[in-house]
This record gives structure tokens, C-alpha cells and sequence, in this order.
């Protein structure tokens, strides 16, 4: 067996020692010279692990002199001095590295819990409140960012059509036109409208130009007016800033750089989206339960996005259900048929005017890229 | 210290008149295995992920720990001593520097402000780099001798970004003198304990570091051709625009690796490390063109083909490579090395901030 060796941190000079533990040290001898140094126990670091099977030594160092290394081949004595030490002596031993990673895992529960549980309810008591400088700035620049991929449908007939749909809901602090801002956007994408922080209502010409009756764009409206009322898109963007800081974090000390964050990022706040749609949902039935329409109307635009093709599969279930940002719509639909019946069936306003035929005109070569 | 340099001179003399330097042959002992460090990398993954990434500092440090543990030269095993809570205290210090900095890109949106900023963490990155290694070399010891690189993060960074300017406004002409020119800076300012790295290379080294850099240059513009004819023929033949789009790619990808290997040869050379009584040791790198290309492709394999579960073996298969052929030349033990001097934290003043135990240094290393 190798013979235990002992540096002075001095010199890179080797000693071949022999190492005997007394009652409260250990004495070190040079094999050639005699006594070089005692060690008191308390005074002994173990720096690492050993693993004498590879030949590997198990290192001491002296916290009074750190740069002077015992390098300790016998097993036996190796043991012999950790058994005398006390445990927060031994820096990288089983016992303290299981007890740090321990605290941890702790920190790192209280962490999620706190991520997942915390920031929606962080997210919900902050969002009424942030200044309207910070919102009014971040709504600009996503605004600006949406802008630059389509253009405005100029039609003030229309706009002032669909104005006047949203006073007719009779809503609080929706009363009068300077309560909010109608933008109709030039598309011929999926039937869309949602809202950014503040109080802008983005409508997509292609949901105006399919509806079928008012009762339909009331429905969307009202929905997208829940929204702004529950302060969501403020939410949602607390929520999206404190899961990106988080994960940007984690990605970070991981060496992923910032895909992981992005990924982190966009799953989380999926599972959010899906609650506010409801809530969104339950605030539209409430406002179109007292209005001049009928929830029929949001209960045929849903019923035509239905997929033509139904699938038994549980699988497809399971993944429409977890990778959809809304809800499935099947379950909203349920929702709006448990609505009392006497609200439901009845469609009471089909003038849709020149609504279905907004911005049908064909767009420009630009704008027909800038839609694709 | 000039009567060293002379001795290290007379070494490089008498090996350009084609005398041979008689030294003994000296070779590091590497007793890793691949599935010691798998099973460190794999419990290093895991344990960052259950702990949000906070573990990772430690594992970093366990990691390091391993692979100097298994080192040897002289029949005496490297040791590593820096600790998680280095790096980590390091990350907590600097983080809010970059959240700040990043904070003001995102939430000014000034396009100078931008570019201030992105040039100050450029900078910072710079000094990052020779501050990790100033960590690195502080916390790693042979024979209970600590290693040391002197010199400040920020002359290290300007120095790095004169030369950075040179080789662009030089169209890359002065690569291998800037590679070199590097070399020198961080080998000059290495030290073993009290025994200091010497490295002058000669104006020989610089035309045959030249030489390979046109060579390969001219070779990467040749495969740039293929690649770019392999889309023009697109229309004519698919096989045809496939293979010269292949040749291309593999051409471009291999082109440097002859510079490459020169480089790290000459890098070699003309490097010393002399004590105090003037005993010196000398390097040599064995390292062939046909032999590095078979390493590249065998540690692309092992990424490619088990989707990053071969990183460990990769670090495996570089530290056996690194050793095998490396030869060091000289008197292992009649090296008479102090202890080096001042304290292992580095600089004081603003550069501690960067260097010491908890600076960028740990940040970075």
C-alpha cells in the first residue's frame, strides 16, 4: 500500500509519513526526519470523500494552516481520525452534504409552492394597482409589436356599430365611448378578439365577417370586457414577469441558457389562461343575462369552432386539455347551456348590418403577407 | 528574474541550432472512469433541477474536485479546493450587476443605453473569463503548492479587445499573431507556487502558425464553394446538390482543425516553467492532425448520437486525449517550489468585487 504523504504547504516538498491518532490528536512522523506536526482533532478538515479502492487518498487539511495537506492511503487511520471529529468539520462528508441538500430540497418545495400557489394570488392583489404609466407603456409596445403584423380596419360605421353594443350591455364603467377603445383588425384568421392591459378591445375582422347574429359579437364582447374587469392581462403580465425572472433563474444556474426559461415561461401560464377564460365566461353570462341578448349567441360561435372531427381518444383528450391555452370548448359550451333556460334559445337581434362584411375588400399584396 | 528568461532563451537556442534538450520525460496519470463521472454529472443534473438550479454550484465544485483528484504527475494527485458556497456567494454578489444592467435595456428601450450596456457586459465578459481562471488556477494544487495567474481582469479585457479590433480591421491576417499574443499574456503571468511560466515564441512559430492559418482559410473558402454550388445545382440533381452540400458542410467544420492543432503544438513549445534555482521544466504537445480529427468525430458521436447523455464521457475522453499527449519535460523532483505568494482571493479594491472568493471570478469559474 502506498505510504500516507504529507505536504507543508510550504515547500513541494513530499514526506512519506507515518500517521498515529493519540486521544485528542494525531501525530504526523516523518519517516526520515521524526516528528513534523500534531493535529489537534478539532482542528482537522476532511476535504473529500476518499475512495481508497481507486487509490485515492482521503485529504485533511488543518484549519489553521489550510495550505498543509495530509494525504491519507491507510483506510483504517482514515477512519479512525473521522470518527474523532466532529461532524461540521467534515466539508464534504455524507452527513453534512446530505443535511445541506436536505435544506435544499426544503427551500426548493417552499420555492414551487410559492411560484405556483404565490405569484397567481401576488399577481391578483397587484394587478388592480400597478401604475397606469407601467401599464399604459407595456400595452404600447405590445401594441406596437401586434401593429407591425396587421393593419387597422378603418370603418368607423362599423366600429361605432360595435360601440354601441358594448353601452347597450350596460356595464359599469363601460357606460360611455371614452370608457374604452374599440381596435378592428384586418384578418382572415381563425375568429378571434382579446384585450390589453388598459382598456383596449381587439376585434379581428374574420369574427365579425362569420358571425351570425349580434347576440354572438355581444357574447365575445362581453367576455373580453370580463377580462378587463378582472384585471387579467395586469395579472397575466405580473404572472409572465416573476415566472420569467424565476426561470431565467433556474435556466441560468442549469447552464441551459434561456430556452428552459421560455419553455417554464409559456406552460405556466397556460394552465393560469384556462381560469381567467372561465371567469371571463361567468362574467359574459351574468352581464348577457341582463341585457337585450341572449347567450345563445356565444353558445353558436363556440358550437361552429367545434372540431369537425371528434376523437374517443383518451390521449388527445388528455393533450387538448393540458397544451390548449383556453379551455376545451365542448366544456364551455356545457357551461352556457346550464344557464337557466328561460335566457337560453333565443336570439333576439340578427341585424348584423355591415358588420359581415368588413374589410372583405381584398387586401393589398402587403397586407396579405403581413396576414399570412 | 532576466537571468531566467536567459536560461529558459539558451533552451530555445540550442533547439533551433537543432541540438536536442536531453530532459526526462514526464506524462500526467489520469485513473478517471466515465461512469465516475456520469454518476456525478447525472446526480448534478438531477439535484440543480429538484433544487431550482441552486445546486448546480456545488456540483460544478464536485465535479472539478473529481477530475483534479484524478490527476497525478509525479506520483502526487492534483487537488481542487475551491467550494460550492464560493461560486454561489460569487453568483449573488454579481447577479444584481446583470439584473440592473438588463433592467435598464429592457425597461429604457434607448438604443445607447443598449449599446453601453451591451458593451460593458462584453467587456465584463472578458474580465470574467481571466478572473475564472484566476479562480481556477488559485484553488488547484499539486503537492500542496497552489497555482497562481497575476495580472488585473481589466488589462487582461482591453488587451483582449486591441487584439479583438486587429484581427477585424486586418481582415484576419493577424490571427495567429493575436492567438499567440494571448498566449503570451495569461502563460507570462502563470506561476506554479513560486515557479513562474515563461512563453516567447520565436518569429519561426509565427510563419508557421501563418502558413496553416492560409492554408486552411484558403481550404474553408473551398468548401464554402462546394456548399454554396451544392444549392445551386439544387435544380439539376438532388443526390448531386445533397453530397456537395454534405461535402461542404463537413469541409467547412474540419477546415480549422489543422490550425487548430499547430496552434496548440506551438502553444507547447516554447512554453517554461523555471524555480528559483533555475531547474526548468519544458512542454510538449504529441498531438496529431489525423489523431485530433478522430477525436472531434468520436466526441461528436457521443453528444450526437446519445442526445447529450455522452457529455461525461466526453469529459472523459478529453481529459484522457489532454493527457496522453501531453509531455513534460524535466526533473519532477528536483523542482523546488515555494508556496505562492500573497492570498488566494486575488486583488483588492473593485477587483475584488470580479476575483475574490465570492466575486465574478467564482461567478464565472
Amino acid at each position: 500500500m502506498k505510504p500516507d504523504l504529507f505536504f507543508d504547504g510550504k515547500t513541494s516538498q513530499i514526506h512519506e509519513v507515518e500517521v498515529s491518532p493519540a486521544h485528542d490528536m494525531i501525530v504526523i512522523k516523518s519517516r526520515v526526519t521524526g516528528l513534523l506536526v500534531t493535529w489537534s482533532f478539532e482542528d482537522i478538515i476532511l476535504n473529500e470523500l476518499g475512495k481508497t479502492k481507486k487509490g485515492r487518498p482521503f485529504v485533511f487539511s488543518n484549519k489553521h494552516d489550510q495550505d498543509a495537506r495530509l494525504h491519507c492511503y491507510d483506510r483504517d487511520t482514515s477512519n479512525q481520525i473521522i470518527s474523532n471529529m466532529h461532524h461540521s468539520q467534515k466539508q464534504e462528508w455524507i452527513g453534512a452534504s446530505g443535511r445541506a441538500l436536505l435544506i435544499l430540497a426544503v427551500f426548493a418545495i417552499f420555492f414551487i409552492v410559492s411560484v405556483y400557489k404565490g405569484l397567481p394570488l401576488f399577481s391578483k392583489a397587484v394587478a388592480p394597482h400597478l401604475p397606469e404609466t407601467v401599464v399604459s407603456y407595456i400595452s404600447g409596445q405590445i401594441e406596437a409589436d401586434l401593429m407591425r403584423k396587421f393593419s387597422e380596419c378603418n370603418d368607423a360605421e362599423v366600429k361605432s356599430h360595435v360601440e354601441d353594443i358594448v353601452l347597450s350591455l350596460e356595464i359599469e364603467d363601460f357606460k360611455t365611448k371614452e370608457d374604452f377603445e374599440i381596435v378592428l383588425i384586418k384578418s382572415r384568421r381563425k375568429p378571434n378578439a382579446f384585450v390589453l392591459p388598459g382598456r383596449k378591445i381587439f376585434i379581428f375582422s374574420s369574427l365579425l365577417n362569420e358571425a351570425k347574429s349580434v347576440d354572438e359579437i355581444a357574447g365575445i364582447l362581453a367576455h373580453e370586457i370580463g377580462h378587463i374587469h378582472h384585471y387579467h392581462a395586469n395579472e397575466a403580465m405580473v404572472r409572465q414577469a416573476g415566472f420569467f425572472t424565476t426561470m431565467q433563474m433556474i435556466s441560468w444556474g442549469l447552464g441551459f441558457g434561456d430556452t428552459a426559461s421560455r419553455i417554464g415561461v409559456t406552460l405556466a401560464n397556460l394552465s393560469f389562461s384556462r381560469e381567467d377564460e372561465l371567469e371571463a365566461d361567468d362574467f359574459m353570462m351574468e352581464v348577457i343575462a341582463k341585457s337585450p341578448y341572449s347567450i345563445k349567441g356565444a353558445t353558436d360561435f363556440f358550437e361552429r369552432r367545434l372540431p369537425t372531427v371528434k376523437t374517443d381518444n383518451e390521449y388527445l383528450k388528455t393533450a387538448e386539455k393540458y397544451l390548449s391555452t383556453h379551455p376545451m370548448v365542448s366544456i364551455r359550451i356545457e357551461r352556457f347551456k346550464a344557464r337557466s333556460s328561460k335566457e337560453y334559445y333565443e336570439v333576439k337581434s340578427k341585424r348584423l348590418d355591415k358588420m359581415n362584411n368588413l374589410c372583405l375588400s381584398s387586401p393589398t399584396q402587403q397586407e396579405q403577407s403581413k396576414n399570412e | 528574474m532576466g537571468e531566467i528568461v536567459d536560461s529558459s532563451d539558451q533552451a530555445v537556442t540550442q533547439k533551433a541550432k537543432g541540438g536536442k534538450v536531453s530532459l526526462t520525460k514526464n506524462k500526467f496519470t489520469y485513473t478517471g472512469t466515465g461512469g465516475e463521472i456520469f454518476k456525478i454529472w447525472i446526480i448534478n443534473i438531477l439535484l440543480s433541477i429538484v433544487t431550482l438550479g441552486i445546486y448546480s454550484f456545488w456540483g460544478k465544485t464536485k465535479m472539478r474536485r473529481y477530475l483534479a483528484s484524478v490527476l497525478s504527475i509525479g506520483g502526487s494527485r492534483l487537488e481542487y479546493t475551491g467550494t460550492g458556497k464560493e461560486i454561489f456567494m460569487g453568483f449573488i454578489k454579481v447577479f444584481p450587476l446583470f439584473a440592473v444592467a438588463i433592467g435598464l435595456v429592457i425597461f429604457l428601450q434607448n438604443p445607447i443605453v443598449t449599446l453601453v450596456v451591451y458593451a460593458g457586459l462584453g467587456f465584463l465578459a472578458l474580465a470574467g473569463i481571466y478572473a475564472g481562471l484566476k479562480y481556477k488556477a488559485s484553488r488547484t494544487t499539486w503537492r500542496g503548492i497552489r497555482a497562481k495567474v497575476e495580472g488585473s481582469i481589466f488589462k487582461y479585457a482591453l488587451f483582449r479587445i486591441k487584439w479583438l479590433f486587429l484581427r477585424a480591421v486586418s481582415f484576419g491576417l493577424l490571427i495567429p499573431r493575436a492567438d499567440l499574443r494571448v498566449t503570451e499574456y495569461v502563460y507570462n503571468n502563470a506561476y506554479i507556487g513560486d515557479a513562474k511560466f515563461h512563453f516567447k515564441f520565436s518569429d519561426d512559430s509565427l510563419k508557421t502558425l501563418f502558413r496553416r492559418h492560409m492554408a486552411t482559410l484558403l481550404f474553408y473558402v473551398i468548401a464554402l464553394i462546394i456548399f454554396v454550388a451544392g444549392f445551386a445545382v439544387a435544380g439539376f440533381s438532388t443526390i448531386l446538390s445533397v453530397l456537395l452540400v454534405f461535402v461542404g458542410v463537413i469541409g467547412m467544420v474540419i477546415s480549422r482543425v489543422p490550425y487548430k492543432v499547430t496552434l496548440i503544438k506551438e502553444q507547447m513549445k516554447y512554453l517554461y516553467l523555471v524555480d528559483n534555482k533555475k531547474q526548468f521544466l519544458r512542454f510538449k504537445s504529441t498531438i496529431s492532425l489525423k489523431e485530433y480529427v478522430k477525436f472531434q468525430l468520436k466526441i461528436a458521436c457521443l453528444v450526437i448520437f446519445t442526445f447529450g447523455l455522452g457529455i461525461p464521457f466526453v469529459i472523459h475522453a478529453n481529459m484522457k486525449f489532454v493527457v496522453e499527449h501531453l509531455i513534460i519535460g524535466g526533473e519532477l523532483d528536483k523542482l523546488e517550489l515555494g508556496q505562492a505568494s500573497g492570498p488566494r482571493e486575488g486583488n483588492e479594491g473593485i477587483e475584488d468585487l470580479f476575483t475574490g472568493d465570492d466575486g465574478l471570478g467564482a461567478f464565472v469559474g
